[in-house]
């Protein structure tokens, strides 16, 4: 191949891993609170989607730095600098919420399957999790990754049908660049969205998949500029998408007083401004981003016990080399699948999932960017002035939110 | 729905069969005694306004399809839920203990719009899959009624 060739080859393989990241950053959590703030704030609560996906841009790129100079992943981090007990108490929160995301994830794949079909979600539900053994089990990671990433961006519906809706642009802007409590809503409801958005940036399965793959991808210091760019740009259109699913709700949902407790009250909009074809493509951007965020969830369950119990690991090892890795994933997604048959409502199951989500994150970042610090691990590479002051104040900020969210959950009876 | 109103804990020493138990707790929709006037007419509200949103969900639904815009499968799927939804909000509140006399008139205030509704998603449902665009049409006149009832009904309870 010649030099042209290469350099072309090597923009695509750029290009693609950005597109797959902006499709891969939401799920079942982004289209469920973006939705449900937009038809209820407006868009008053755009900032915490902001921080958020700073947040997770700040850590996600710390989180790949360390995999490229040390080739170590997250739970890996995580017991040898919180320690073996305080590392398992964590392990169990990260196992706990991973699994209740993954069940929010299945069980939002079956109902986008009901939705296009008329067929109940419970009967798609046990098809889902088949299908996310099958894929975890059979397609390799890169394909796996790029193509559901990609199916996701069919999400950009939301953008389109945003231009087609009579948006009230001036107004939306006002919301979000002054951000108040609506008249008729309380502080301590506001806040408690506030964190369902910022906890649907940050989930922690999405920093252990990040860095996971990173390993699974042998990620090495040369890649570096390729994995910012996927975290620097990516994550932040992601984002975009998810702006776009709260705005689409501010001109159809909000005059009405819907407010948001199915997903396909999400995708309202889109059928108001786009008809059947976007309705079709709102329904595939919608399987793409929750399949794919179950199998990343999946993932992640094997991976974070498989890390920190020191076990083998890699999706590319087959189930005869790294059988504890491959049981944990199928029982994750077993008992994920059990917990949507028992017809738990998969929306609320989403936003209690993405709170407790946001009020473990300390837990999960607090080892990178120990660990993004410590000159001696990192090298050159190690964290400068500002990926430190604004990691610190993410996390102090992290730790509040942590605090506060279980008694806004009960104050505010979860967002009613 | 929240079963209770629970002791302030930070979560980060939460051990996680707390957590889970939290999780459920907040998912489960266990609704406690009403203790009030003040509570029960609460809930009127939240049940007015739910049902109504329940309700404008629907008609959105359902004016699509009659419109062409829409596929049968979503609008039936949205129809179906709704009727679910607004029967299930009926019931919860139903099964509230009015307190006192007032609460008496509130709930039979409400209860007229409320059964309306439920019966008016039954409607169209019934004539959404059977393809009558006509009575489709009449069901949604009859639910956007409804609707403004139960926003004006809300809006009134002090």
């Amino acid at each position: 191949m010649t030099g042209l060739g290469r350099g072309w080859k090597r923009l695509l393989g750029v290009a693609l891993g950005v597109m797959t990241a902006i499709g891969g950053f939401v799920d079942i959590g982004n289209i469920v609170t973006s939705g449900l703030a937009g038809a209820r704030f407006g868009m008053s609560l755009a900032w915490a989607l902001v921080f958020g996906t700073i947040g997770m841009g700040l850590y996600g790129e710390m989180a790949g730095r360390v995999v490229a100079v040390t080739q170590r992943a997250t739970f890996n981090l995580v017991r040898e600098r919180l320690g073996v007990r305080a590392g398992l108490v964590n392990l169990a929160a990260a196992l706990l919420l991973t699994g209740l995301t993954m069940a929010a994830e299945i069980g939002g794949a079956g109902i986008t399957l009901q939705l296009g079909s008329g067929i109940s979600y419970v009967i798609w539900v046990p098809v889902v999790g088949l299908a996310t053994w099958l894929v975890i089990w059979r397609v390799p990671f890169g394909v796996m990754e790029r193509v559901l990433g990609l199916l996701g961006l069919a999400l950009v519906v939301f953008v389109v049908a945003l231009f087609a809706l009579p948006v009230p642009w001036q107004e939306l802007l006002s919301q979000a660049a002054q951000p108040a409590v609506p008249p008729d809503e309380g502080l301590a409801t506001w806040l408690f969205f506030a964190i369902s958005l910022i906890g649907s940036a940050v989930v922690p399965y999405q920093v252990v998949f990040f860095s996971s793959g990173g390993v699974e991808e042998g990620w090495r210091r040369r890649d570096l500029g390729e994995m910012r760019l996927n975290v620097f740009v990516g994550f932040p259109l992601g984002m975009v998408l998810s702006l776009a699913i709260m705005a689409c709700a501010v001109p159809v949902l909000q005059p009405r007083g819907v407010d948001v407790q199915r997903l396909e009250q999400v995708g309202l909009p889109v059928v108001a401004a786009l008809g059947r074809v976007g309705l079709l493509v709102m329904l595939l951007g919608f399987f793409a981003a929750t399949f794919a965020a179950a199998a990343e969830c999946a993932l992640s369950l094997g991976y974070s016990a498989a890390q920190y119990f020191g076990w083998t690991w890699g999706k590319f090892r087959r189930p005869a080399q790294a059988p504890r890795f491959h049981v944990v994933m199928l029982a994750g997604i077993i008992a994920a699948t059990a917990l949507m048959l028992t017809t738990i409502d998969p929306v609320q199951l989403t936003i209690v999932s993405v709170v407790l989500g946001a009020a473990a994150i300390p837990l999960t970042y607090f080892p990178i960017l120990v660990v993004a610090n410590d000159r001696s691990a990192m090298g050159r590479y190690v964290n400068g002035p500002w990926a430190n002051t604004l990691g610190v104040v993410f996390l102090v900020v992290m730790v509040v939110v942590s605090v506060i969210s279980i008694p806004l959950l009960f104050l505010t009876k979860a967002g009613q | 729905m929240v079963a209770g109103y629970g002791r302030a804990v930070p979560s980060t020493s939460l051990p996680a069969g707390l957590l889970l138990a939290v999780g459920c707790a907040a998912i489960a929709g266990c609704a406690g005694p009403t203790p009030d006037g003040g509570a029960y007419r609460r809930q009127a509200q939240l049940t007015a306004q739910a049902v109504s949103s329940i309700v404008r969900t629907a008609t959105l639904a359902a004016e699509a399809e009659l419109d062409g815009r829409s596929l049968a499968p979503f609008s039936d799927t949205t129809v179906s839920d709704a009727e679910t939804d607004a029967g299930s909000a009926q019931t919860t509140f139903d099964s509230r203990q009015p307190p006192d006399a007032a609460a008496d008139r509130l709930r039979r205030q409400l209860d007229a719009p409320l059964s309306s509704a439920v019966d008016g998603l039954q409607a169209l449902r019934i004539a959404q899959r059977r393809g009558d665009a006509g009575a489709v049409r009449e069901s949604l006149r009859q639910l956007e009624a409804d609707a403004d009832t139960l926003d004006r009904l809300r809006r009134g309870i002090p």
